[in-house]
């Protein structure tokens, strides 16, 4: 099977790597370039434990195929902050008991970033809008949702 | 495993020679919240994969007698459109609510009708709006009304060849406005059960000058309400003739039962979704 090129910027980072017409961005980030914050979740864009960053826009990175992404910018989780200096953002999830399992957290904080990115300072309904796309099944949306509007307000 | 072929064109002409010289052998991608999940999910593996995102058919504008919006407009870029707000609001309404942010910053306009689903969002609003689609190919052009597009489930009239290059609406006027409503198992990311579209032209007396209606989810392909329209036209817009034109509808349609919702239920929610969608494109002057 024939290998495509694809760079991009990943994370601040210019990246080159090759993949088959067929991968979609998920696959590549995390089976090629050991991204594996965005998680594999539906495949079909209903669960958005795959969101991502692209060009400044939430995308489920499993419905991106992932030569389209050529000349591109991705930013994930691992792109938002470190151990010591976290984004204010995985500050108040962690404060505000926003995640339980963990396994939606990733999606639920790209998907946040997008839209504090767009709207610093979101109404509790912009809040539900922003993150209707990411499905947290331990149903902890009620903290989650308190988390991200904490985050609004701290990054004011 | 087979080898997928993968061009990104950067101009419409160098799409049109590879749709020319490959035809249905090459999978046009859009946004790929279809295509690409069918990949995922092993329901379709292409031979080939044109993408279409680097040909600057993202845009919505007037040009006095039409809205022209390009084939690959993002569902994100048309629910927020002013333009399409004031002037075409249902498909405003329709794209602007459709699935979830992550696939509205990724699904198409252009995508959404090919892809031909009875129970499409904007392709219900723009049934509803007698929209007409732009079909290009290296031959040259053809317009044809959005509602003579579709054959059947997943089926349309568009060539191997051709490109959906261009939607067309008729902006509303003074005195007309339009509405999108849709009835879902839940607010968001979910598919229709039902959903509804009318456009609706009133004059200086109140009656009704133009109308036209689309109901999805409930037929082979969206449907337009003829006869319900033509019961409407000439009439004042009481309550008594929308609950009418809702009724005609109910006999009008097709549905089955499915997964999201039996054919029983579908019949009996199609006036309420009618009248209302009615009512609020009937109230919205001014050119809403």
């Amino acid at each position: 099977m024939n290998n495509y090129p694809i760079s991009f910027k990943l994370n601040g980072q210019a990246v080159s790597v090759e993949a088959p017409a067929t991968i979609n961005l998920l696959t590549l980030l995390r089976d090629y370039l050991n991204i594996t914050s965005p998680k594999f979740g539906c495949e079909q864009g209903n669960c958005g434990a795959c969101t991502v960053i692209l060009d400044g826009e939430a995308v489920n990175s499993c419905l991106v195929l992932a030569l389209t992404i050529e000349g591109r910018e991705v930013t994930t989780v691992e792109g938002l902050g470190t151990m010591e200096n976290p984004h204010p953002l995985q500050v108040a999830f962690t404060e505000h008991y926003g995640a339980q399992c963990g396994f939606c957290t990733p999606g639920m904080i790209m998907s946040s970033k997008a839209l504090l990115d767009k709207n610093p300072n979101p109404t509790r309904e912009e809040v539900v809008d922003g993150i209707v796309g990411n499905v947290c099944r331990c149903t902890g949306f009620t903290k989650i949702i308190e988390s991200i509007l904490a985050a609004a307000e701290s990054m004011q | 495993m087979k080898d997928v072929k993968y061009f990104a064109p950067a101009t419409l002409q160098e799409a049109l020679q590879l749709l020319e010289e490959y035809g249905a052998e090459l999978s046009v991608l859009a946004g790929g919240t279809d295509l690409v999940r069918d990949m995922n999910l092993e329901f379709k593996v292409p031979h080939g994969i044109m993408w279409i995102g680097r040909l600057g058919l993202e845009y919505i504008k007037d040009d006095g007698d039409l809205i022209r919006i390009g084939g690959a407009t993002r569902m994100q870029t048309a629910g927020s459109s002013p333009l399409l707000k004031e002037k075409a609001t249902a498909v405003a309404m329709a794209a602007g609510k459709m699935a979830s942010p992550p696939v509205r910053s990724l699904a198409t306009l252009g995508g959404n009708l090919v892809t031909a689903s009875p129970a499409a969002d904007p392709g219900c609003a723009l049934v509803g709006l007698r929209a007409e689609v732009v079909l290009t190919s290296v031959k040259g052009q053809r317009v044809v009304p959005l509602a003579d597009f579709y054959t059947g489930p997943k089926s349309t009239v568009i060539r191997p060849d051709e490109l959906l290059t261009e939607i067309l609406v008729k902006p509303t006027q003074e005195g007309e406005g339009s509405s999108y409503m849709k009835i879902g198992r839940r607010q968001a990311l979910t598919l229709a059960v039902l959903n509804a579209t009318s456009r609706v032209k009133l004059d200086s007396q109140g009656k009704v000058e133009s109308v036209s209606i689309s109901v999805g989810a409930a037929a082979p392909t969206l449907l337009r309400i003829k006869s319900a329209e033509a019961m409407l036209v000439g009439q004042a817009l009481t309550e008594e003739a929308i609950q009418e034109a809702g009724a005609i509808a109910a006999r009008e349609i097709k549905p089955i039962d499915d997964v999201h919702g039996t054919a029983w239920y579908k019949r009996k929610v199609a006036p309420v979704l009618v009248a209302r969608t009615l009512r609020e494109a009937g109230k919205l002057n001014g050119g809403g």
